[in-house]
């Protein structure tokens, strides 16, 4: 493994975008990113711009207003940029799959990189899901 | 001889290397005072080498010249200041007439290059950092100076080696002045009651908020030589008299000021850091000037 692959998988910065959640997901992440679990020993990052971000973080569902914005933000972020579905709803929707206001999953409208399923997903599964992540794309 | 001095051995490679160990200290103290465990000692070197691998992303509406341009300058200008710090202590032969002068001049220059260089990117949200930031370096640079002249004022000289045959707990009015130039340059760096223009949370990381890949690299960098530089300035100024462990000590207890001051305090509003600099620490450092004049 060459040096920039290994300091690319060694400080992931994640930018947090919430499509709509209903905000549970939201707190299981801002849960791994408190001292008990302590994600800066493995680089990674919270970082406010996604100008900054290596990942992703996508929670809930898209619908008509901010399908769009998903899109917008994926292509103004610098490559490689890695996206994570955090929770049932942005996996595979959930119970909003048949919703009138939901036009598609995440998955068709940027191309994702790993899923972590959970309603919501416990800190330590989300923690798991980052490491999968890690490991996929250190082979 | 002078090309090695500023590339290699006290200059670019050498600080570089030196300020990613200064910063990773700050970081892992951060960690054990919030009682975690903290980033490996290679976490800077990571951070730096993914950041030169990415893609650059530059916004439509920015003027390309002028995003890109200041950030080199800003970097050159502080390994220059890194270079001259070094130089001063290691070979005391080489300070020059004025250089306390230069050196307060070049510290400046990063933060005005970060002005220019996110006032072309053309984002509204980086408007705001930079009007922040100018408020702010107007609130502290009068102070650093009033602290610096104290000093220039006890040694009546204004070469660094002057400077360094005095010490600060010889007289009231160095106290006065180390405390305030501790707190500018606390202001300088961007550190946590004072990182009003970067505001993570609140402006998206203000004037740093268009950067991607290698120019966020060359901010990131500038920042950590200014961070390792600047208690280099303060001993050299202030604390520098006693032998050479001694003024290892004196290095790590002032990175771990600022270490502690940030990780207590919590942000402040602009209106309240100007009143801080402007009505409370600007009075204290022209009394540690009239102290100075008094011979005290």
């Amino acid at each position: 493994m060459n040096i920039l692959k290994k300091s690319t998988l060694k400080s992931l910065w994640v930018f947090h975008f919430a499509l709509s959640p209903c905000n549970n997901c939201d707190i299981e992440i801002l849960d791994a990113l408190t001292p008990r679990y302590d994600l800066e020993r493995f680089g990674i990052q919270l970082v406010g711009s996604i100008r900054h971000a290596d990942v992703l973080l996508v929670t809930g569902v898209p619908n008509y207003k901010n399908y769009k914005k998903l899109v917008e933000l994926y292509e103004q972020a610098p490559k490689p940029c890695f996206v994570v579905a955090v929770g049932t709803c942005s996996c595979g929707r959930g119970v909003f799959k048949d919703s009138y206001n939901s036009p598609c999953p995440v998955d068709q409208l940027v191309p994702v990189s790993a899923y972590i399923p959970g309603c919501p997903p416990k800190p330590e599964a989300i923690i798991a899901g980052v490491v999968k992540l890690i490991k996929a794309l250190s082979k | 001889m002078s090309i090695i001095y500023y590339l290699i051995f006290p200059g670019f490679v050498f600080t570089t290397i030196f300020s990613m160990i200064v910063c990773w200290f700050d970081r892992k103290l951060t960690a054990r005072l919030q009682w975690r465990k903290g980033p490996p000692l290679l976490q800077n070197f990571y951070d730096l080498f993914k950041l030169f691998s990415k893609e650059v992303v530059i916004p439509d509406s920015a003027n390309k010249t002028l995003f890109v341009l200041p950030l080199i300058i800003g970097l050159f200008s502080t390994v220059l200041v890194a270079t001259i710090e070094w130089l001063v202590i290691i070979l005391p032969q080489h300070s020059f007439v004025g250089d306390v002068v230069v050196v307060l001049y070049l510290f400046m220059i990063p933060s005005i290059m970060f002005m220019i260089s996110s006032a072309a990117s053309g984002n509204p949200i980086a408007m705001v950092g930079v009007s922040r930031e100018i408020k702010l370096m107007l609130s502290y640079e009068l102070p650093l100076v009033c602290a610096v002249l104290v000093s220039i004022i006890k040694s009546g000289s204004i070469r660094f080696v002057d400077l360094m045959k005095i010490s600060a707990f010889s007289s009231v009015s160095e106290i006065i002045a180390l405390v305030v130039a501790i707190i500018c340059f606390h202001a300088k760096l961007g550190l946590v009651p004072f990182d009003i223009a970067e505001a993570e949370t609140e402006l998206a990381s203000g004037i740093f908020i268009e950067y991607s890949g290698p120019l966020l690299g060359i901010v990131r960098l500038t920042r950590q030589i200014l961070f390792s530089t600047a208690p280099l300035f303060i001993i050299t100024v202030f604390l520098f008299k006693g032998s050479w462990w001694l003024l290892v000590i004196k290095y790590i207890l002032i990175v771990v000021i600022f270490t502690l001051i940030r990780n207590v305090n919590p942000r402040l509003r602009i209106d309240q850091a100007i009143k801080f600099f402007w009505f409370i620490v600007f009075p204290i450092s022209l009394l540690g000037i009239i102290l100075a004049l008094l011979g005290l």
